[in-house]
């Protein structure tokens, strides 16, 4: 490094501080002549890109094309898990109780509760109900009286991520109480991870029933309708906790975790970060998935799999009693997956957790600018509506309509509409009334705020005109609430009510035979039967206590195990039946006890929204379930860790 | 008042940066005085140690402690071993003593997480309460430079300081604390004791033309390639095409070069300013035809300090042919470590080291195989530069990526899924980024005339045309700044509407022109 010279001795020195006083002027004056930023330009680059980053669909050449309704494997597998079931002794639920759970004793809704006073734009639901036991109304009976209500809520990207779902859960249990955030699973390939709670994961394989060239085989015959299955060997881990993200969704008061094994395994769970909750599981692989039933307070629960292969369809946490809303979105399903699911896992944990409503949201993966004919498509979503009936026999079935969409014209590059979503429509309603289903149209909910581009006007959606995001799934998730809380009322009170579902266009009716299901499969575990429907409640309660009865006779563990496969068979050929044919009646003497009921001006129209809330605290029959669990021997519920 | 103690104290969540309105402001003032002083040897190395320290302060904290620390027990070391060699006794247990604490030190700050992972993964979690250690800005640097000064001492090379101010100038020099240059203490420390620093005209245009050259790259470059395009490819945010993999690790090899010698010129050009002159740290090392060559172009101080200290005390070349290599491989592969412990690093160290003794083998075997590329015939030398290019851009590849997993992943992406197509179908931004990148290997392959011919410019230009060059470099770098700014927080926002996750911002070192 040369010196340099100084020509005439002239030191430059202080001419180098001075050009560092330019710098300075310089740094501290760029932000009087800067750019200013403006929102255009910088914006648009950035959401050009997110938009396509976070809402981009998965084009993987795995996926599978189209699965079929198959109703003959169908019956065969309930067959099967007749056989199953009817071996076993015990049904594979792993039961823990920190603390008592109360369920709520069912009390009917007020009125006033479900008075919206903003009837504008309410988008009906419109029901074609043929067969009473499992019909929309039913549902909604259950809501006004208090029990305790799930919904599977199943629908493709549109709902990704709780989209949608997690203020439609927020609003129906402010209303109906509830908390929690209900189903979440385990570990997906992909997908937009929930505000509603947070999942971490640690050595799990995720598989999809939408692509089962790359499953092991025995995954391809297990999946649950939520469509992922995640398997991990020791040492996987999982962990979900719920967030503040909304009011209800902490304080919760029971988890669920359901899982298998294709050999044996055993799981370490621990909850909300206590060590001294903790507590091992074993499971064997019994063609029946587990459940392990958390009771108490519950807001994260740890799971790691310590030993053997572990299949985990995920977890819930949730409140006891009230509304829970199970969100069970797979990307680019239009709804055939649930063809690849495994009707006896469906079965079984519809055994567990009681759906009382299941929604099918899709269309928006069949939709095409240029197709105005969707009878192939109406037709499997009839299939669909059966298939899912014989998987859940108690639920309602809610057929959601597409939502708006807006395509971009290639030309032009302006966004215009798709033209077909009137078409689409029409198409599902008519599914719904061939296969008894109800209907809403998310088209309609949207039209309300202007359609898709009065969403993307408010940033309630993304640019491509296609996907809601969370602002805009809270505006349709309220539409619903809405509409359900509407049809409520008008059932209560017989009021206002909507108008009439509209006729589809005439075509060839597809038929498809709803086969009923047998009413003597002893699928009811023992222990967490929801409070019974109020009117048949004597009768219902007698049969449980007298099953309570019996056990609490004897004193040896073994018996009593032996006692259970009993209880269920008591409950199974004699109480059941009448039970619910005492409930069917009482269903439809609802009305005629409404009368009687508002005549008598009970105390119920008089309650205020304290006391409403009070009475959900109160215990009901837990004293006797309590008992019963006792005395399994094989899980040993009450040893303190 | 409140605000005074703010201004001089540490801010943890926003360390300084020395390419800051804050730095350049405290620099205009610490110049005022230092002008004053410059003449005078004792103060002014007080002086400028002092700042050092409150910059380091303002840097990392009460870590200033852990510097202080490291250069007095080194001071006193080399004191020791200066005292042993006149008596003829052996310096090594003082050597080794140094030597160990530094590199616990090191170990420490690079390798404690790697280690406590491993503890806890191999005999189940929660074996070891361990909280992540951060790495402290600095530590790799001034550790690697206190223990030379140590070994030059026990080699006779210089004698053992005198005056502890001297030792923590050498040490903390504020230029080159964050990221070097590594000095050797025989060319820096009669700077420090010399009276006269006097600049020429050519000095100050170098200084101006390195803090220009500098801040253009670091910031118009590497940053703008890194935000916009690299960090999101490695990060597999840009799905699985090919093509984009691929320029994700050009990109990649453009913007650490970018990254590391514009901070590193602009360190050079600021200790210009006070007269004192730091060795360059890189010379085109993308223009290498050979590996061995790179070595010499590449962060040249620290394969200096590598040969020097490392390959010469294992033995160099002297102990035969096999060790030879062995000592080669050992040498690159901690060299690898000492960016970090992790299977990547490691695995980029070793490619290096393999590469290095294959090329030694070659020189030795095949007739007419040359050392370096100048001579080379042109076309042999071209071919040699592109295949020296790709084997270093695949060890960035190695020593970027999150995991091994995400450099299978990415080589699986570029041998099966590539298709040109998708330069059509990448936005804007990443459009943009990717024309950045080009434009930086233009840059490079320049011939060296043309730069010079810059500098020469810049030199020979009035006193305004300089503050005007260097006020739009600045201006221009503010805006740039800006801009990013913008696109790291819609990034944010995207990210938590998508995702409802919060994503808590980080800015450290971050450039921070622009805003005050």
């Amino acid at each position: 490094m040369k010196r340099g010279d100084n020509r005439t001795g002239e030191d430059y020195g202080l001419r180098v501080w001075l050009l560092v006083g330019a710098i300075v002027a310089g740094a501290t004056a760029t932000d009087v002549f800067g750019i200013k930023l403006n929102g255009g330009v910088v914006a648009e680059l950035c959401d050009e890109r997110f938009d396509a980053w976070y809402m981009a669909t998965d084009t993987s050449e795995d996926v599978i094309e189209e699965y079929v309704a198959d109703f003959e494997v169908l019956e065969e597998q309930l067959t099967t898990m007749d056989v199953v079931v009817e071996q076993r002794d015990t049904l594979p639920i792993h039961r823990w109780e920190i603390a008592k759970s109360e369920m709520p004793k069912p009390q009917r809704i007020a009125e006033q509760r479900l008075h919206l006073d903003n009837r504008e734009s309410i988008v009906p639901i419109e029901t074609f109900a043929t067969d009473t036991l499992a019909s929309f109304d039913r549902f909604i009976d259950k809501l006004i009286w208090g029990e305790e209500v799930r919904i599977a809520f199943l629908g493709d990207s549109f709902i990704e991520g709780d989209i949608l779902t997690s203020d439609l859960r927020e609003k129906m249990q402010a209303t109906f109480g509830g908390r929690g955030v209900g189903f979440v699973q385990c570990e997906i390939p992909f997908g937009t991870a929930r505000r509603t709670v947070k999942r971490t994961t640690k050595g799990w394989t995720a598989y999809s029933v939408l692509k089962p060239k790359k499953n092991p085989v025995d995954m391809n015959e297990e999946f649950f309708v939520s469509g992922y299955t995640a398997r991990g060997e020791s040492g996987a881990k999982v962990t979900w906790q719920t967030t503040t993200a909304f009011e209800r969704l902490d304080s919760c008061t029971r988890g669920r975790i359901l899982l298998s094994t294709p050999d044996s395994a055993s799981v370490r769970v621990m909850l909300n970060g206590d060590t001294t909750l903790v507590r091992e599981f074993d499971l064997v692989n019994v063609l029946l998935p587990y459940q392990i039933l958390i009771d108490g307070s519950v807001d994260k629960v740890e799971m790691s799999v310590t030993q053997g292969t572990v299949d985990c369809y995920g977890a819930s946490i949730e409140g006891v009693g009230g509304v829970i809303v199970d969100n069970l979105s797979m990307r680019a399903n239009n709804g055939h997956a649930i063809f690849g699911t495994s009707a006896i896992v469906n079965r079984q944990i519809d055994d567990y957790v009681g759906y009382d409503l299941v929604v099918l949201q899709y269309g928006l993966n069949i939709m095409e600018a240029t197709r105005t004919n969707y009878k192939a498509y109406r037709d499997k979503v009839v299939e669909m509506v059966a298939y899912a009936k014989s998987c859940f026999p108690d639920a309602a079935i809610l057929i959601v309509g597409v939502s708006d969409r807006w395509v971009k014209n290639a030309e032009t590059e302006i966004f215009e509409p798709i033209g077909t979503v009137a078409d689409m429509t029409s198409y599902q309603r008519g599914a719904a009334e061939l296969s008894g289903a109800a209907f809403w149209s998310a088209a309609d909910a949207m039209a309300v705020y202007g359609g898709m581009p009065g969403f993307v006007d408010n940033s309630w959606a993304a640019a491509d005109h296609t996907h809601i995001n969370f602002a805009g799934g809270k505006r349709v998730g309220e539409q619903l609430y809405r509409s359900i809380v509407d049809y409520a009322y008008t059932r209560l009170t017989g009021g206002h009510s909507a108008e009439p579902a509209k006729s589809i266009e005439q075509s060839q009716p597809v038929n498809i035979e709803i086969k009923p299901i047998p009413n003597d499969i002893s699928l009811k575990p023992i222990v967490e039967e929801t409070a019974p429907v109020t009117n048949a409640e004597t009768v219902e309660t007698e049969a449980v206590e007298s099953v309570v009865d019996e056990s609490a006779d004897m004193g040896d563990a073994v018996e009593e195990m032996a006692l259970e496969s009993e209880v269920v068979d008591i409950v199974d050929t004699t109480d059941t039946a009448d039970a619910t044919d005492t409930a069917t009646v009482a269903w439809d003497n609802y009305q005629m006890d409404a009368e009687v009921e508002e005549s008598a001006t009970t105390s119920v129209e008089t309650i205020t929204e304290e006391a409403t809330e009070e009475a959900a605290e109160e215990t009901t029959n837990t004293d006797a379930t309590l008992e019963v669990d006792t005395t399994d021997a094989e899980e040993d519920f009450f040893e303190t860790t | 008042m409140d605000s005074i103690v703010e201004v001089f104290s540490f801010d943890a969540t926003q360390p300084l940066s020395l390419m800051s309105n804050y730095f350049m402001m405290a620099l205009l003032i610490f110049g005022v005085g230092y002008l004053a002083l410059r003449r005078r040897v004792t103060l002014r190395t007080i002086y400028v140690v002092c700042f050092s320290l409150f910059i380091y302060y303002k840097m990392a904290g009460l870590y200033l402690l852990l510097l202080l620390g490291v250069a007095a027990s080194d001071f006193l070391i080399a004191y020791r071993v200066g005292e042993c060699r006149e008596r003829g006794v052996s310096t090594r247990p003082w050597v080794a003593l140094s030597a160990t604490i530094n590199i616990l030190l090191l170990v420490y700050f690079t390798a404690s997480n790697f280690i406590a992972e491993s503890i806890n993964s191999l005999y189940g979690s929660g074996t070891l309460d361990w909280t992540p250690v951060v790495k402290v800005v600095g530590v790799s640097f001034f550790v690697f430079q206190s223990l030379a000064y140590v070994i030059d001492v026990s080699r006779g090379t210089i004698a053992p300081l005198r005056h502890f101010e001297s030792y923590l100038f050498l040490l903390s020099f504020f230029p080159k604390i964050v990221c070097g240059p590594l000095v050797k203490a025989r060319d820096f420390i009669p700077q420090i004791e010399s009276p006269q620093l006097a600049l020429s005209r050519e000095d100050v245009g170098r200084a101006v033309t390195l803090i220009v050259t500098g801040l253009f790259k670091f910031t118009l470059i590497s940053q703008v390639i890194g935000t916009l395009f690299v960090g999101p490819a490695f990060a597999s945010t840009m799905g699985d095409g090919g093509l984009v993999a691929l320029l994700a690790i050009y990109g990649f090899t453009m913007q650490l070069y970018c990254d590391f010698s514009g901070f590193s010129e602009f360190a050079i050009g600021l200790a210009l300013i006070m007269g004192f002159r730091l060795p360059d740290n890189f010379d085109a090392p993308y223009k290498s035809a050979t590996i061995t060559e790179f070595w010499r172009r590449w962060h040249i101080s620290l394969s200096t300090w590598l040969r020097e200290y490392l390959y010469i005390s294992l033995g160099g070349n002297r102990k035969g042919k096999m060790r030879t290599y062995v000592n080669l491989f050992l040498t690159m592969f901690l060299g690898g470590l000492w960016h970090g412990v992790s299977l990547t690093f490691m695995a980029w160290g070793a490619l290096h080291g393999i590469a290095l003794a294959l090329h030694k083998v070659w020189l030795s075997v095949v007739p007419g195989a040359k050392k370096v590329g100048s001579e080379m015939r042109p076309v042999w030398r071209v071919l040699a530069t592109i295949l020296t290019l790709h084997i270093v851009a695949f060890g960035w590849l190695l020593f970027n990526a999150p995991d091994m997993a995400t450099v299978g992943t990415m080589l699986h992406n570029i041998a099966h899924n590539f298709s040109f197509a998708e330069l059509g179908a990448m936005d804007t931004l990443s459009k943009i980024a990717v024309g950045v990148i080009v434009v930086g290997y233009l840059l490079h392959y320049m011939p060296r005339c043309a730069t010079e011919a810059l500098r020469g410019v810049i030199t020979r230009s009035g006193f305004v045309v300089q503050c005007v060059v260097v006020v739009a470099t600045i201006w221009t770098v503010a805006q740039c700044n800006t801009l990013l700014g913008a696109y790291r927080a819609a990034d944010r926002a995207a990210v938590e509407e998508f995702t409802g996750t919060t994503v808590t911002a980080t800015n450290a070192g971050l450039p921070a022109y622009g805003a005050f």
